[in-house]
């Protein structure tokens, strides 16, 4: 018997943090700019 | 439970483990939820429920982190062992405190509204092919699902039934769970947040986690490699192996095998236990017939075959060096935990200090999400008793006049929870009204939950007209007004999205906030072409950045934004642009 994280190392060790990092790098990127939101004043409808 | 299975089998090692991890979490998720208000106080203060789900999530987060570090630590050092014993009823309380998240979540986001909370929390969002929109409550409900299924089976008995392959198999699920709950908090609260530290923290630790894994994986290689072998294998001369402990050697492809020493006799056995933990870790005292009984107290008859080879191959210097690697690098009769037996002096310091420096990162990893999670601005509760003209179209709402230096204003009304009010055939537009209740005031947006159907107190006149101001296209996006006015904070933004959404399909006016760069906010009631209000589609859109194109009807105290659904993709749902593609084949 050969245990499931011997047999699995490369895909769980290696290719599956890339893909995470990827992933997450991919998620920053399309964050969307929340810099109005700091707007203090609100003047709708006038 | 059939004999021989105890629910748990206690041990004073057990039951100060779990004390300490109780301690931890209970200190964390308390502390949280204690200086959380404290560290953002005024009229914009974070709600308590939502402090609560944030504390349960980051900590669960936190002990899912320590837990799959521990693992490759303890490959690393042995002295890590202690914290390895006992890893199941970590992990089981992790579950339970990200069941608890899970449940804050819930109750606050998805009851009280239209649909049952489990059809709100499946169906808020439906952009399975957006990555940006990409519904990340299911990203955490399959990362819950792995560790409901880990916990409910960690137990010797599902062991026994499942068989070790099968059972070792599903708890290595716990590795993509974490991803996915990487990916749940990436693609979630970090959307909606400008800071930086939340999506820094996390990476942090999960290139941790990678790393400590593939230092562990690398520093093992060579024995993972194995020596090729038809049918022997070299193990030494017999004196290569110490008395009373055993050499570990690897077969091409194969799982180690530890050769122990005993006295005279000389036996062999796989290096892995039912509990799929290295035998050959465990130095014996005595007996020699029964080295796994070591580690779990009960007999494992193991045959005590000769060395059909003694004196080939390895050399005893080499021997006794992998010998030293197998144990850590510390020889072999190093202070060393084994769990029942209750921790060796030797490893009181070491563990004492560990136990500190992981709370010490407890708080920082709290102090840095608080920190993170600013509160936004938002309205605050107010007096609720206007007299205007009543709007029916696209949502219940009363135009207030200008009166006693107070400019006109339109006051949408709202029922409790979250619905929209439903007026009834005997309410028409133009009839003169007196509203009471609970108001909301976020600049010049008032939301009224009433407390009382509108009472008529004078005939009904022309509604004032709004101005055509022609089209436009405008950046922003869609809110419920309830929450936007004050009635969550935050009370938009992805996290937020599921609760928008079911506010919006309980008919609370939806409002489109335009945030075009060097304009201040302003906001929009939302409705179709025709005045009407959209259909609930726009529910599945809600808190997404938008930039849409329509007509903006105008008055002194209202703005009305129409948009044409069908000319704007973005609004389009999953179903709807999956129908559109089978049309086009």
């Amino acid at each position: 018997m050969r245990l499931p994280h011997r047999r699995w190392h490369r895909l769980i060790w290696v290719i599956l943090p890339a893909i995470v990092v990827v992933l997450c790098i991919a998620a920053l990127a399309v964050r969307p700019d929340l810099s109005q939101r700091a707007i203090p004043t609100e003047e709708s409808p006038r | 439970m059939s004999h021989g299975f105890k629910l748990v089998q206690w041990s004073r090692y057990k039951i100060a483990y779990d004390s300490v991890l109780a301690l931890f979490a209970a200190g964390y998720i308390a502390a949280f939820i204690e200086l959380g208000p404290r560290l953002w106080q005024g009229d914009f203060a974070v709600d308590p429920e939502i402090h609560e789900m944030r504390a349960f999530g980051s900590c669960a987060f936190l002990m899912l982190t320590i837990i799959l570090c521990i693992g490759p630590l303890a490959r690393l050092d042995q002295r890590f062992l202690p914290l390895l014993y006992n890893r199941r009823h970590f992990g089981v309380m992790t579950c339970a405190v990200a069941l608890t998240h899970a449940y804050f979540v819930i109750d606050w986001y998805h009851y009280h509204g239209k649909i049952g909370p489990f059809l709100s929390l499946l169906t808020s969002s439906q952009r399975y092919l957006s990555f940006a929109e990409f519904p990340f409550e299911l990203l955490g409900i399959l990362a819950l699902l792995v560790l409901i299924v880990m916990a409910a089976t960690s137990h010797d008995l599902w062991l026994a039934v499942l068989r070790p392959p099968v059972w070792k198999a599903i708890h290595m699920m716990v590795y993509p769970a974490y991803g996915l709950l990487v990916m749940h908090v990436m693609l979630g609260v970090v959307q909606g947040e400008k800071s930086p530290i939340l999506p820094a923290l996390v990476l942090v630790c999960f290139v941790t986690v990678a790393s400590l894994h593939l230092l562990a994986g690398w520093r093992e290689r060579r024995g993972d490699a194995g020596e090729a072998a038809d049918d022997w294998l070299d193990v030494g001369p017999p004196d290569s192996v110490p008395d009373g402990a055993a050499v570990i050697v690897a077969p091409q492809g194969r799982e180690r095998i530890a050769v122990f020493r005993n006295a005279d006799r000389l036996s062999a056995l796989s290096n892995v236990c039912e509990h799929h933990l290295p035998v050959a870790r465990l130095p014996i005292s005595a007996g020699g017939r029964m080295f796994a009984a070591a580690l779990h107290r009960k007999g494992i008859d193991v045959p005590a075959a000769p060395c059909r080879r003694s004196g080939a191959g390895r050399s005893a210097p080499a021997a006794a060096r992998h010998l030293c690697r197998a144990a850590g690098g510390g020889g072999a009769m190093s202070p060393f935990f084994i769990g029942w037996a209750g921790l060796p002096r030797g490893l009181y310091g070491f563990v004492a200090a560990v136990v500190a420096g992981l709370a010490g990162f407890g708080v920082l990893f709290g102090v840095l999400v608080l920190i993170a999670l600013p509160p936004r601005m938002t309205g605050e509760w107010s007096g609720g008793d206007f007299t205007g003209t009543l709007v029916t179209k696209p949502y219940a709402l009363v135009r207030v006049p200008a009166a006693g230096g107070m400019p006109a204003r339109a006051v949408l009304l709202v029922d409790a929870w979250k619905f929209g009010l439903s007026l009834g055939p005997e309410f028409a537009d133009g009839q003169t009204v007196r509203v009471q209740g609970y108001g909301l005031q976020r600049g010049k947006v008032t939301v009224l939950q009433i407390s009382a159907p509108p009472q008529q107190v004078a005939a009904t006149t022309p509604l004032p007209a709004l101005r055509d101001a022609g089209e436009q296209t405008l950046s922003g996006e869609i809110v419920d007004s309830k929450c936007w006015a004050g009635a969550m904070n935050p009370g938009d933004g992805k996290a937020h999205r599921g609760c928008g959404s079911l506010c919006l399909l309980g008919n609370i006016p939806a409002l489109f906030i335009s945030s075009a760069a060097g304009r201040a906010t302003r906001w929009y009631v939302l409705a179709d072409n025709d005045g009407n209000p959209l259909d609930e589609a726009v529910r599945l859109h809600v808190g997404e950045p938008q930039t849409l194109t329509g007509h903006v009807f105008e008055a002194d105290d209202l703005y009305e934004f129409r948009i044409d659904r069908g000319s704007v993709d973005r609004l389009l749902t999953f179903a709807a642009a999956t129908a559109r593609e089978g049309q086009r084949r």
